[in-house]
């Protein structure tokens, strides 16, 4: 992952799950992966991001994961915050513990 | 490697926790009990003052999360989260909270869940099990709520685990 990409899916980390979360530096494959999923699974974010989600049953590799979230992270700073509300609170409340062990490694 | 190895100002490990099951544990001034044989503890330390417990080698599985809700400023629901909690797990929304958040809450944590309330030494305990994990939400008569999280705990360990709040 470049540096560029970690600053990216940090951006979008610390937008969903709260400033601070992640720095570029902690983040990884995992935490990508776990961000992914987050988004993926929650049916509201497909609407609020425009992100068609791969079918279930093809598990997405972590090249395609890295390129999905950063697309989506570029589209976060360009659109009006209050459209990702119920988003938020979906991946927020159910991936935090998640997301958090990811960045340290854990 | 980060605190994540052994970080904790609030662990008390009773004296005979080597031989028991659980071990006691103290989160913001309120007793857990926890499955003894942990693998790493990380203190994050952010404003919710998010503590995990992992059990096991297998990076992002068999964990229990601590998180005090009570102070969140990245959601704006419209009132303190323990109005938020009372208005997802209850029938009416109180408070000024924020319709369209607690619909999303109702729909994360009750619909779709099995969901249980109880009450336990002048606390309240809301449980929430979808198909991979379970949630307990815990309030007391100050505006404090606690969320736990674990990919692993039965109810019936929950309940042991929450036993003596």
């Amino acid at each position: 992952m470049t540096l560029s990409e970690k600053e990216k899916i940090a951006f979008l980390i610390n937008f969903f799950w709260g400033e601070g979360t992640a720095s570029p530096h902690t983040v990884n494959n995992q935490a990508a992966k776990i961000a992914y999923k987050a988004l993926s699974e929650a049916q509201s974010c497909s609407a609020a991001m425009d992100f068609v989600p791969r079918p279930a049953g093809s598990k997405p590799g972590i090249v395609y994961i890295i390129t999905q979230l950063v697309t989506l992270a570029s589209r976060l700073s360009s659109k009006e915050k209050s459209i990702y509300y119920v988003c938020k609170i979906k991946v927020k409340s159910n991936f935090k513990t998640e997301i958090t062990m990811a960045l340290r490694g854990l | 490697m980060l605190k994540s190895i052994l970080l904790m100002c609030s662990l008390l490990i009773s004296t005979s926790a080597i031989a028991s099951e659980n071990i006691k544990f103290i989160y913001e001034n309120a007793e857990f009990h926890i499955p003894a044989n942990i693998s790493a503890l990380a203190s994050v330390g952010d404003e919710q003052n998010v503590i995990i417990v992992k059990y096991g080698d297998t990076a992002g599985q068999n964990f229990i999360g601590f998180t005090d809700m009570t102070k969140d400023s990245n959601i704006d629901f419209g009132c303190s989260t323990k109005q938020l909690i009372i208005s997802t797990f209850g029938t009416t929304i109180t408070g000024h909270c924020n319709q369209e958040g607690v619909l999303a809450m109702r729909a994360n944590f009750v619909e779709n869940s099995h969901v249980e309330t109880w009450s336990i030494n002048n606390h309240t305990v809301h449980y929430s099990r979808n198909k991979e994990k379970s949630f307990v939400f815990i309030t007391d008569d100050t505006d404090k709520v606690f969320k736990i999280d674990s990919d692993f705990l039965t109810l019936k360990q929950i309940k042991a685990l929450v036993a003596r709040i």
